[in-house]
């Protein structure tokens, strides 16, 4: 069956959200995810490869490479995570793999800097997040 | 080849390639368990970091490397129990090495039936 553009303006006029002509969708609102249901997998190596590869950068942040900062680190991750501060780098057979932006603020002689970084996680099913790098680089 | 090597890719790959990995690249694995017969390799920027050349720094590149497709160019002092401890939900019998061209775990149990055919 066809329909005329002009019977299709005429029936969606004033209509308000997702519609489509002879549409029977529904919305469904998808909540917010909730911090506390966000659980951040660590290996130990990527603690290692943190503090080895980038701990020049997290000196010139003015920051320590030490439990405290990744602590800090791990909470922006999780808090820009759900407020949906990421990009989907790709998907395949290893999972999703996603670059959550991460705002690190300065601290000592660096306090009112703000360093922006990508930060490289795999998502899993139940609010899982397995850690790829800690800090992968600057985001763009 | 186990985890924290330093190893360079032995192959030209369009798959590895459309995400910044190309033949002759070094890179370190930074994830202690083979996963459909991959290492996780990491690809770091070797621009010494300054305050600089801070901001040009490449980004890293993180990929899932073929065993078949890396050669070890530097071995890593990591320990068995430090892989061990790193392994997902610490079961051992995760593949996590690869040894005289078998892909072994820690029990020494082996995934490929033929030595250095890493897909048998």
């Amino acid at each position: 069956m066809e329909y005329s553009i002009e019977q299709v303006l005429n029936d969606s006029k004033n209509k308000i959200g997702l519609y489509h002509y002879n549409c029977h969708c529904r919305e469904i609102d998808i909540p917010t995810p909730n911090e506390s249901d966000i659980e951040l997998i660590c290996p130990k190596g990527k603690k290692e490869w943190l503090f080895k590869d980038k701990s020049e950068w997290i000196h010139a942040f003015g920051h320590e490479p030490n439990e405290k900062f990744l602590e800090y680190l791990k909470n922006k991750v999780i808090e820009n995570y759900c407020l949906g501060q990421y990009v989907i780098l790709k998907i395949d057979n290893h999972g999703v793999a996603i670059n959550v932006f991460v705002d690190i603020e300065g601290r000592g002689e660096k306090v009112n800097h703000i360093y922006r970084v990508n930060s490289g996680w795999m998502v899993f099913s139940n609010g899982k997040l397995k850690c790829n790098t800690f800090i992968g680089g600057w985001t763009k | 080849m186990k985890l924290f090597d330093k190893v360079r890719i032995l192959v030209s790959n369009p798959e590895y390639e459309k995400y910044g990995v190309y033949k002759g690249m070094v890179g370190t694995i930074i994830e202690a368990h083979i996963e459909f017969r991959s290492f996780q390799v990491a690809f770091t920027d070797p621009t010494p970091f300054t305050e600089e050349t801070m901001y040009s720094i490449k980004n890293d590149i993180v990929e899932y490397i073929h065993v078949k497709d890396m050669e070890v160019v530097e071995e890593s002092d990591c320990t068995d129990e430090f892989i061990f401890n790193d392994l997902p939900n610490k079961d051992i019998r995760w593949y996590c090495k690869v040894e005289d061209g078998y892909i072994k775990n820690l029990r020494g149990e082996k995934l490929n039936k033929i030595a250095y055919d890493y897909d048998s």
